[in-house]
């Protein structure tokens, strides 16, 4: 336990010491800050119109408008921070020779891949943290904003940024390359993005169209974004981050015998 | 304290280590010389559970290194070829955190990253920046980090390559110095080294031990003897006649197109020095110079590869 924190410190340290945190942190409070308030005004405005015409009251509602919104722009923003954040974790090790040192380590290799997920998953739940302020400001303005779907939204944003990373994690774990684990991280999450979409599109019969959109990582986090913590969607993203760690200690136990 | 039994590694079909034995006793200063390319590395990898071996076994400190993997790892420190730090670590949250993955207890953390810098010389520089420290600097965070968790066996690979003349006298001292307590087994391919530190010696070449003994064993040349460097100043057919019957001196050659100089193969003692000198002295040629020629490690190498063939000593 102790060395698996060990892992995690030094990881998630690293992003700080390096200008990565820092510019990441940087563009994407600039944009989801953006986001916020072009959503609040186009709340404000549903709001007048809403005044003008009272009938449309209960279609007026603050978690649909802008936290919804807000989130699902999250989601796709993570899309292409998540590889970059991902990237690094293995394949510099293998660039830079340090994975001799930890290999030769007293440390199992889940404990190793364990500890430099939970590094990079600590940094993605503080970009998550850091968006808490938007909500904040909504409810210091008095306005209705129901906790419970809130909390079904982080919950899933969360899973869903922990998925994103297990992709990345295990890509990094293929190349010494950051650049070719990046890509390689970015394409297998936005299949798993789009593959619901597809669902969408029909063709193929029902079952294959349920088929692709249970698999698909967006379709599991719009349930969480409506404000519903299905219990198959909980399940669908821990197993995914699961097997992305499992297919990363086998690849860092392959490499040995190569 | 090390068991080394015919160890293969091969790397796609391509041997890198073939049927490699050896023994290392405790407290022993094992030098594993050879070209670059021999097999160093990925023996020493292996030894450090970094990578399993294809055939044969080797046992550290009494634990296989492939079923008992992390009980080997508790007792190595290693320092591969390229010093594994992290550039934009200080060296001392550096060695904290290699102290943490080596299971230091969290209370003897701080004391025993004090030791290790006293120990390689590095107190001066703990609180600066990996990536900014010199490369001799950079071999003995490298080394202090091998040693962090006061291991009772040490790997060292090439722990001396690329420093200059007087770090790797420092070095060597410091290796030297942890000798006695410890086991150790370091690489290189400069033969003084050896001489200069260790106790016992392999030989690896294409994969293969080519003599694994005691450093005196080696020094024996495999029965080949010593060399002596003789100028005199007044040459003539006596003096290669007259050296050449001495008791002791097995032949005589001439050395190069100088006159005068000659190579003279004897049997390792002291007392056959000074006779020849007397000699010498004695009838007059004129002793200008007398040195005893080491060998280097392409003649010991040649004469036991092409002398003893496949030798192995497993009582080594």
């Amino acid at each position: 336990m102790r060395n698996i924190l060990a892992i995690m410190r030094r990881e998630l340290k690293s992003y700080f010491v390096s200008p990565m945190a820092y510019i990441v942190l940087t563009f994407f409070l600039f944009i989801v800050g953006y986001f916020f308030l072009a959503l609040v005004f186009s709340y404000s405005e549903a709001s007048m119109r809403v005044a003008a015409n009272p009938m449309w009251a209960n279609q007026l509602n603050l978690h649909d408008i802008v936290i919804r919104n807000f989130y699902s722009t999250f989601g796709v923003i993570m899309l292409f921070v998540a590889p970059i954040l991902s990237m690094r974790i293995l394949a510099e090790e293998k660039r830079l020779g340090t994975a001799e040192l930890l290999l030769t380590a007293p440390i199992t290799t889940s404990q190793l891949v364990l500890g430099k997920y939970l590094g990079a998953f600590l940094f993605g739940a503080l970009m998550l943290l850091l968006t808490f302020q938007y909500p904040l400001y909504l409810l210091f303005t008095g306005a209705a904003l129901e906790m419970a779907p809130l909390l079904a939204v982080y919950l899933g944003t969360l899973l869903m940024v922990g998925a994103f990373l297990a992709v990345g994690l295990f890509s990094s774990s293929l190349s010494s390359n950051q650049i070719v684990a990046a890509i390689v991280a970015f394409v297998v999450c936005l299949f798993f993005w789009v593959v619901g979409f597809l669902g969408d599109v029909g063709g193929g019969g029902a079952g294959y169209s349920d088929l692709l959109k249970a698999v698909s990582i967006s379709e599991h986090y719009e349930d969480f974004l409506k404000g519903v913590i299905d219990t198959r969607s909980v399940v669908y993203y821990l197993a995914f981050i699961f097997f992305g760690l499992f297919l990363t200690s086998r690849v860092i136990d392959s490499a040995r015998w190569r | 304290m090390i068991e080394v039994d015919h160890l293969s590694k091969s790397f796609g079909g391509r041997p890198a280590v073939s049927d490699v034995s050896f023994r290392v006793e405790k407290g022993e200063i094992l030098g594993f010389l050879g070209p670059n390319g021999a097999g160093k590395t990925t023996t020493m990898r292996i030894l450090t559970c970094y990578m399993p071996a294809t055939s044969g076994t080797a046992r550290v400190a009494g634990h296989d290194v492939f079923t008992e993997s992390l009980q080997v790892r508790r007792r190595v420190g290693y320092l591969p070829e390229s010093p594994p730090l992290y550039d934009e670590m200080t060296v001392r949250s550096y060695l904290d955190f290699a102290a943490r993955i080596k299971e230091v207890p969290s209370r003897q953390i701080r004391s025993r990253i004090d030791a290790v810098a006293a120990q390689c010389g590095i107190k001066d520089v703990l609180h600066r920046v990996v990536g900014h420290l010199s490369r001799g600097y950079r071999q003995r965070v490298g080394l202090a980090q091998a040693l962090i968790h006061d291991p009772p066996i040490l790997i060292l690979d090439e722990p001396t390559v690329g420093l200059d003349p007087a770090q790797i006298v420092e070095i060597r001292q410091v290796i030297k110095s942890l000798g006695g307590e410890r086991t150790i087994i370091f690489s290189t391919h400069i033969l003084p080294e050896v001489t200069a530190t260790c106790t016992n010696v392999v030989i690896i070449n294409y994969g293969r031990a080519v003599i694994a003994g005691p450093l005196s064993q080696l020094a024996a040349g495999g029965g080949s003897g010593q060399k002596l460097h003789v100028q005199v100043a007044r040459d003539g057919e006596a003096v290669a006649q007259e050296l050449g019957a001495m008791a002791g001196v097995t032949s005589v050659g001439r050395d190069g197109a100088r006159p005068g100089a000659y190579t003279l193969a004897v049997e390792p003692s002291a007392d056959l020095k000074e006779m020849i000198a007397r000699r010498v002295v004695e009838r007059g040629w004129g002793l200008l110079e007398m040195t005893p020629v080491t060998p280097s490690l392409e003649d010991i190498y040649l004469s036991l590869t092409g002398g003893a063939g496949d030798q192995r000593d497993p009582a080594a």
